[in-house]
């Protein structure tokens, strides 16, 4: 193809006018921008083909262009896109650009959906955007992951009402989360993080699987989900409002307000606020625990985003949140004294603080080079009763990132950045447990991780993309270089078909009580056998996409299959025995040696738009994930191998009603075994047993939506089908009991649940 | 008890549309504005249709006509104009709301100078 840059004209609105002698061209040039709004480009110049004649866009993406007689072919160049020259004829008076990212390393092509697409990225990335977003009334983050495959959300425990992802088969924290490029949902973030992100401030998700770019850091050894918050700079929004009720008792409040906060200078700011509760003591399955705890959130969030002239622009965010959470058994009040004559109780005090600040710099004469600043501060405390135990943690972290970017070729099709970072990380934790004769485990835990990045991008006649990245960092508290290669690969075959591959490895740094709160609902002890060291993964992965066309849009087909391997991994151990926790290196000095650890994922996804506005999605996945475990390689417990999806979305005309359902399969788990000598005969009895294997089950959701004017109402139910775990709290009529244990949960504990809500929204235009 | 439920549901639903269809007798009026370009159809998309009695309508970007399809029993012409009216817009005879209009981007309103927007729909 000889074009370089992939421009879709919007027809160009050929006049047909009788007037012969036009002396200007006029239009605007737009791109498709973050969350995959069209704004328009200033900046970008045009150019007569063969003349000096030429004129820069505005700010509002305007040009105007002095026809000149014989001279047909205007050039179009703009920053991370590449130069085209298209046809203009003589009669024709106006022209719309959209350019499009297709041959960009950076950009992001997006098909006529709005719900979720794959960007063009040479990691296979799938984006879904705030109309994917509001398909299911999504209170959070972990709710919003419902209409695909590529991330389970798990039930963390059946007393905390924490949720959880995983991706390729392995627990979330193996997965990078970041808010716009940074590392956002950390430590302490693990348990609750999901459940602090609102839905309804997002406006994209991106998910990709398998390792990412190393500009980010070492993490990320199964995938990187990028979230994007509304921004002050595009977002329409002067006034958002959503109110939620449930049928369980649960109500959510969100508000947003955009605003420009100079009358002269492009500075706007955007608010955010979130407030939700779940009010409501509910017990449906007699257990004589709470089926969800009672929890009072207020999170909010200011920020900023700027620009001067062509040479600076930046984003800045602070966010603070405020949890209190309480579940347990029914008649548990939080004020009571601590002692196993008063009921069961959960309690947890969350104060998480953000402030996060990007800033880019541009170069006047190099509209490719730029530098790229990131500083975050991130502050959070946890308090934390469970039944007897206390736990108190306290995390104050610091991230710094500069990052350097250009392009150089002839064809510009050299693409370098490198940069340096810096993440320090304080964190104190105390678990104690007011019981006779138990330990008590005290973490007073300083990292400090300079690392150095650089990667490098090079496209070969824009069929071919290569992009290696190396980077090193070195981690202070285990006085360990860590090494990270990475490699990117993406061969577009043709304009429908693209194959990518991916290798690459990926650390993480274990704090294994904080990322496992839910074992605490429990009286398992833990037992920390060795000095745990940083975990170490490789991550291969291959990729098809192939796009084509139907009557209502481009549809698209993907089949993805990921290979993760550890070198070293924090075994968390419930399969030894059923009152213990065991915490040890995978090939420590008490596991032995040649042990082993792994995940072969395979997803393949079909989304059709069969007829306009209707958008089916059928999707499937198999996990095989094995991990030695009480000295034997058996499959992960609580992970579901197989799973189905079917997704159905139907907008009538202009969006004035939506249909959306979802179906999904979830096939049999392994549950955790007990050590068959240490059942006693009262295990015996159902409340005490475990199965070795959970059933299957579907779940199927749907949702309303009617819109009007300025208010949009839904109406929704999830769970219809009423399927829940038959019991999901073991030994729950004795908590204090050895044999109590809440996180075995597969499956949803409460049924069916309906729920309603409005949206109001005053646009700017 | 629940399928009774369903059925009561589903014939409301049918009821509902068999009604509507009964007194939608739809008329169509043509009317000139001077919106221009795309950017003013994001505008309209969000609120024409919403308009009572409003079914449907076509904007033409380069004539800046837009075709709207409504119900006479709900609203008429000149109730319409002055919804576009509100929006900043001149519809017909209608002037623009001088307060919407300064908020309207650039690009939303014909350019004074000669040029564009000139011809009718259909001819492109």
């Amino acid at each position: 193809m000889k074009k370089q840059l992939f421009i879709l004209l919007c027809l160009g609105f050929f006049i047909m006018t009788t007037q012969a002698q036009v002396q200007t061209l006029k239009g605007t040039i737009t791109e498709y921008g973050e969350g995959g709004s069209m704004s328009p480009v200033s900046g970008a110049s045009v150019q007569w083909l063969g003349t000096n004649i030429g004129a820069f866009s505005d700010a509002e993406g305007h040009f105007e262009i002095t026809r000149v007689s014989s001279f047909n072919r205007l050039i179009v160049r703009y920053l991370t896109y590449e130069n085209d020259t298209i046809e203009v004829p003589q009669d024709q008076e106006t022209l719309n650009v959209i350019l499009s990212a297709a041959n960009s390393l950076q950009g992001v092509e997006i098909s006529a959906r709005e719900g979720s697409y794959i960007s063009i990225k040479p990691i296979l990335t799938q984006i879904t955007t705030g109309e994917g977003l509001r398909r299911a009334a999504c209170c959070n983050l972990a709710e919003s992951f419902e209409g695909s495959l590529s991330v389970d959300v798990e039930y963390a425990d059946a007393v905390s009402g924490a949720q959880q992802i995983a991706m390729l088969g392995l627990s979330g924290i193996y997965t990078q989360i970041l808010l716009e490029n940074v590392p956002y949902i950390r430590l302490l973030g693990n348990q609750f993080g999901l459940g602090f992100v609102p839905g309804s401030w997002m406006d994209a998700i991106s998910v990709s699987k398998g390792t990412s770019s190393v500009s980010n850091g070492f993490e990320g050894i199964t995938g990187q989900i990028n979230l994007d918050y509304k921004k002050p700079e595009t977002n329409k929004e002067k006034l958002f409002l959503n109110l939620y009720g449930n049928t369980m008792g649960s109500a959510d409040v969100n508000l947003n307000t955009r605003f420009p906060m100079s009358k002269t200078k492009p500075v706007y700011g955007l608010l955010l606020l979130h407030a939700n509760s779940q009010m409501v003591r509910l017990d449906n399955n007699n257990d004589g625990f709470m089926d969800l705890p009672l929890t009072k959130q207020l999170n909010s969030m200011f920020r900023i985003d700027y620009r001067y002239k062509e040479v600076m622009e930046g984003r800045t965010m602070i966010g603070y949140l405020i949890e209190d959470r309480v579940g347990g058994q029914m008649k548990y009040d939080p004020k009571q004294e601590l002692n196993m004559f008063n009921p069961y109780g959960l309690h947890i005090k969350t104060n998480k603080m953000d402030l996060i600040t990007k800033n880019g710099f541009m170069f006047k004469d190099h509209h490719h080079r730029s530098i790229g600043t990131i500083l975050s501060f991130n502050f959070q405390d946890n308090q934390s009763i469970f039944g007897m135990r206390l736990y108190n943690a306290e995390q104050v972290s610091g991230y710094a990132n500069i990052l350097y970017s250009d392009r150089f070729g002839a064809k510009e099709n050299h693409r370098v950045g490198m940069g340096l970072s810096m993440q320090v990380d304080y964190l104190r934790e105390i678990l104690k447990t007011l019981q006779v004769s138990t330990s008590h485990y005290f973490q007073n835990k300083k990292e400090i991780v300079p690392g150095f990045y650089a990667e490098y991008a090079y496209s070969i006649a824009e069929k071919f993309i290569v992009m290696p990245g190396f980077r090193v960092d070195y981690h202070a508290y285990y006085n360990q270089m860590l090494y990270t290669p990475r490699l990117h690969t993406k061969w577009q075959i043709s304009e429908h078909n693209a194959v990518r591959a991916s290798a690459g490895k990926a650390y993480r740094v274990s704090n294994v009580i904080a990322e496992n709160l839910s074992l605490l609902v429990s009286n398992r002890e833990f037992i920390f056998v060795e000095d745990l060291k940083p975990e170490e993964a490789y991550n291969v992965g291959a990729s098809y996409v192939r796009t084509f066309k139907m009557k209502g849009g481009q549809s698209t087909f993907t089949v993805d299959y990921h290979y993760t391997h550890f070198v070293n991994q924090t075994i968390v151990d419930m399969d030894r025995d059923a009152h213990n926790i065991y915490v040890y290196n995978l090939n420590g000095g008490v596991n032995g040696i040649l042990n082993q650890s792994y995940s072969h994922a395979f997803q393949a996804e079909l989304i059709m738009l069969p007829i306009d506005r209707f958008e089916i999605t059928l999707a499937y996945r198999f996990n095989d994930v094995q991990m030695t475990t009480a000295g034997q390689l058996q499959q992960k417990a609580l992970m579901s191998p197989h799973k189905a999806l079917l997704n159905l979305n139907y907008a009538t005309r202009y969006n004035k009603w939506k249909f959306n359902t979802t179906l999904q399969y979830n096939s049999k788990m392994r549950l955790p075994k007990l050590d068959p000598a240490l059942v006693q005969p009262e295990q015996e009895l159902p409340q005490y047993r475990l199965d070795a294997q959970s059933p299957d089950y579907f779940i199927l959701n749907a949702q309303i939506t009617r819109k009007h004017k300025q208010w949009e109402f839904y109406i929704g139910a999830e769970n219809m089908l009423n399927y829940k775990q038959e019991m999901p709290i073991l030994g729950y009529d004795n908590p204090f009991g050895p044999q109590f244990d809440a996180s075995m949960v597969y499956a949803p504990i409460t049924g069916i649940m309906g729920y309603v809500g409005m949206r109001l929204t005053l646009r700017n235009h | 008890m629940k399928k009774l439920f369903i059925l009561v549901v589903l014939a409301a639903f049918g009821l509902s549309t068999a009604l509507y269809a009964q007194s939608s007798k739809k008329q169509t009026v043509t009317i000139k504005t001077n919106a221009c370009s795309s950017k003013s159809d994001e505008i309209f998309k969000e609120i024409i249709p919403f308009l009572k009695g409003v079914s449907s309508y076509e904007f033409c970007e380069h004539s800046g006509n837009l075709t709207v399809t409504y119900n006479p029993k709900k609203t008429d012409e000149a109730t319409i104009r002055k919804a576009i009216a509100k929006l900043g817009f001149d519809a017909d005879d209608v002037k623009g709301d001088p307060v919407a209009r300064k908020k309207l981007p650039q690009e939303c309103l014909t350019p004074v100078k000669k040029g564009s927007c000139k011809h009718s729909c259909g001819e492109h």
